[in-house]
């Protein structure tokens, strides 16, 4: 009989499809974990209380960054576990090479990295919501134009998938070889402690070029790098993987 | 469809396969029979794209199995730990694997899972072995991808179902030909079934031919101990041993037709291809008698 | 504080499940969240419409508060000056609208009293000018404050003050209120990254209080008390 031939875009596009059906712990973890952040971000930032002339006033402040902190979570820790055995060998049931793996997961990233913008995006309107009915006062500091929204969506969007990215290729490589793996997330901890004591440090220099970018189009440009060299990494090092040693 | 030439596989602490050459044709029935370790489970990896092989040369539809998408899109592997995600039900399940194959049947499928009772909207965690083995083996039918490989897929069913299984394998073969591999532990079981037989032994190809060659090459010889002797050591001398005082048993190896009238006093019989397997591939001389023989003594 | 409490809560029963989802990995039935398909589907589904819902209704309620506004510049700065304007006595420089309330009282008696009424000091900044005789009558103006924070101006402030005239006597009270609970939401730096404003909004408080300008005429003696902090003006 004979043989059929298929089309890599064919099986990643089939492959995604599968992974958004049957990947349904990931979708759970996402609505526990922006829930409870919406908990947690009810607690405020900070807060002040002044006598004042006579009455005392007390001012709390709320912010974003906690949803938008579990949100990444959520992600970091949902990529560097879809590069696991469990995953993979499910993958591998299926029809899948070690490229069209590699394709499709970060197609499925992706596409959870904008799911995760969208709803910790969204979900700050029931924080907002939430504070209306509790506060006689609210106060929306720098509330962004239509435009703004979109452009620091698509800022989020990119910062998400470079957080993801890096969480793949960590976990690529720990699956690889457990030890460089580790050793690779202990220097980045011991990196990332440094670079909040000490000002003008490589390391530092590293972050502050992407995050004191302000015009968008550079901002995409190196995340995009970023991105892609991180594929790249991904790629070399899941090449040769082995499924069901 | 498959070429393997010096293939080799090698751990770290150990070597799975050395130096194993065959060649596999298209459209047969072909049975991977070894003994526990020797390999197969391997072997069949390899040809799935599973595992990377350590040197030699191994050819699927003339590419590499470890890096082809037409290897993996034309092949399908079932075995007992196959890796089925948990969230989905049965009836989910037969979906995805019709979505990626394209040979999918799907008429057949459900009529096999009415056939063997099993529920459409449970889940693989809620079934038994047996009913686990049951479902893969029913998506091993009804993908009809051209090179199919079963690794002892009839671990845990019942006896009933078993013989189904085997039915069923030889009718959806004969009315939609592909390329078959099939490991069992039950030789006698399926080598009514079988085209050829790859025998794996030692790591290496040990034998490649067919049932009926196998049956032929191994015969059982009975009579007096010294004429059995003289005919056994004319041949391959696979085992011998004495049944009653002066009287003895041999297989023996033979590589081509023997007159049997040359022989009047020695009784000649045929044995299956289960025993010959089992004979052809005993390095212990003697047998697990030689064990209590031997602990009697102390 | 109840906020805490829920959040305990829902620890304790998400350890509650994850053990004993745990203890029964192997059969799914007892699990209390159900890991299949489409029931994930209808959950993400439904999250996502009532994100949908809650974003129409905070584009709703915005709107009704349009009036808070950051404060101009220009608007702290008249409040810089009135206070030493009003100590050399020239309250005509004053702005207007700056003018809270005015009274003026024809008094009966030869002397006058001002009570504080309240446990800790005036709400407010009184400066007394003693003027000349001009037919026993008594003129006040009341004059706005301002309180700021963060640059956004707190309402409802002038509420505070209370003054009770009767014919020899000014009570100055304050109205115990509730106090002011003032909520800011901001989006973090990763929304204003494009926009260059990298330092955080300073949190700061600034206030300049209410100014009551007392017109006393010198033929009618004034009683207040001692520990009344006040200005007198010269003009």
């Amino acid at each position: 009989m004979s043989l059929n031939e298929v089309s890599l875009i064919d099986v990643v596009r089939k492959q995604v499809h599968f992974k958004w059906k049957s990947y349904t712990g990931i979708f759970q973890s996402l609505l526990i974990l922006q829930i409870l952040g919406l908990f947690i971000s009810t607690l405020g930032e900070g807060s002040m209380s002044e006598p004042g002339y006579g009455r005392s006033i007390s001012v709390q402040y709320y912010s974003s960054s906690i949803l938008v902190g579990m949100t990444a979570m959520w992600l970091f820790i949902n990529s560097m576990l879809l590069t696991t055995s469990a995953y993979r060998e499910d993958d591998f049931t299926f029809v899948s090479t070690r490229w069209s793996r590699l394709l499709a997961n970060f197609t499925f990233i992706i596409s959870l990295a904008l799911l995760g913008t969208v709803t910790s995006f969204l979900s700050m309107n029931v924080l907002k919501v939430y504070l209306f009915i509790k506060n006689d006062e609210l106060i929306l500091t720098n509330s962004l134009t239509f435009f703004e929204t979109i452009s620091s969506l698509v800022v989020l969007l990119s910062y998400l998938i470079l957080i993801c990215a890096a969480a793949y290729t960590i976990g690529s490589i720990i699956q690889r070889n457990k030890w460089v793996g580790f050793g690779l997330s202990m220097l980045l901890i011991v990196l990332g402690a440094i670079s909040v004591d000490y000002e003008g440090t490589p390391i530092n220099f590293l972050i502050y070029f992407i995050m004191f970018d302000s015009s968008l189009m550079l901002l995409l440009f190196k995340l995009s790098l970023a991105n892609g060299f991180l594929f790249f990494i991904s790629w070399m090092v899941s090449d040769n993987q082995e499924v069901r040693v | 469809m498959i070429e393997c030439k010096k293939l080799s596989k090698k751990y770290r602490s150990h070597s799975a396969l050395s130096n194993l050459n065959c060649t596999i044709q298209e459209n047969t029935i072909t049975g991977v029979i070894g003994r526990n370790g020797a390999g197969k489970t391997t072997f069949m990896k390899l040809i799935a794209g599973y595992l990377k092989k350590t040197s030699g040369e191994l050819h699927v539809m003339e590419e590499n199995p470890f890096t082809s998408l037409k290897v993996s899109a034309n092949s399908i592997f079932i075995d007992d730990q196959m890796s089925l995600p948990t969230s989905l039900n049965l009836k989910e399940l037969l979906n995805s694997f019709a979505r990626f194959y394209p040979n999918w049947n799907e008429p057949l499928a459900n009529e096999l899972m009415t056939y063997f009772q099993l529920p459409q909207k449970a889940y693989m965690q809620n079934l038994s072995k047996g009913m686990r083995s049951t479902f893969q083996a029913i998506i091993g039918f009804a993908a009809r991808c051209p090179l199919t490989i079963y690794d002892e897929p009839t671990t845990g069913m019942d006896a009933a179902v078993r013989k189904d299984f085997y039915r069923a394998l030889l009718k959806d073969y004969l009315a939609f030909p592909r390329t078959i591999l099939l490991s069992s532990h039950h030789l006698e079981e399926i080598e009514n079934l079988l085209e050829n037989v790859l025998i794996i032994h030692d790591q290496k190809a040990f034998m490649h031919l067919s049932v009926s060659e196998l049956k032929e090459s191994v015969v059982a010889v009975k009579g007096e101990k010294a004429a059995v002797n003289e005919f056994a050591s004319m041949h391959n001398k696979l085992s011998i041993n004495e049944s009653f005082p002066g009287m003895a048993m041999a297989v023996v190896q033979v590589n081509n037709y023997i007159r049997r009238e040359n022989f009047p006093h020695l009784t000649f019989s045929n044995l299956t291809a289960n025993e010959a397997f089992i004979y052809l591939t005993d390095s212990r001389e003697g047998g697990i008698d030689r064990v209590f023989e031997r602990s009697e003594l102390d | 504080m109840n906020v805490i409490a829920v959040f305990a809560l829902i620890l304790i029963v998400t350890m509650n499940v994850a053990i004993r989802i745990m203890k029964n990995k192997n059969s799914s039935r007892n699990a209390i969240f159900k890991l299949n398909s489409t029931s994930t589907k209808w959950l993400l589904i439904g999250y996502v419409a009532i994100l949908g819902v809650f974003t129409i209704v905070a584009a709703c309620i915005s709107p009704k508060d349009p009036s808070y506004e950051k404060v101009a510049a220009e608007k702290i700065e008249q409040f810089v000056d009135f206070y030493p304007t009003l100590s050399q006595g020239n309250e005509e420089e004053v702005p207007a609208h700056l003018v809270e309330g005015k009274w003026s009282k024809k008094l009966v008696s030869n002397t006058f009293k001002i009570v504080n009424d309240n446990s800790y000091s005036l709400p407010l900044t009184l400066f007394v000018e003693r003027v000349e005789n001009t037919d026993g009558i008594m003129e006040a103006s009341l004059y706005k404050g301002l309180d700021i924070i963060n640059d956004y101006e707190v309402r409802d402030y002038m509420e505070d003050i209370e003054l009770e005239w009767t014919d020899d006597k000014l009570t100055i009270k304050e109205k115990k209120n509730p106090p002011i609970s003032l909520s800011f939401f901001h989006y973090d730096y990763l929304f204003k990254q494009l926009k260059e404003e990298r330092a955080n909004t300073l949190k700061h408080m600034s206030s300049h209080g209410p100014a009551l300008y007392i017109k006393v005429p010198k033929s009618v003696a004034l009683d207040i008390d001692e520990n009344t902090v006040y200005v007198i003006v010269e003009s």
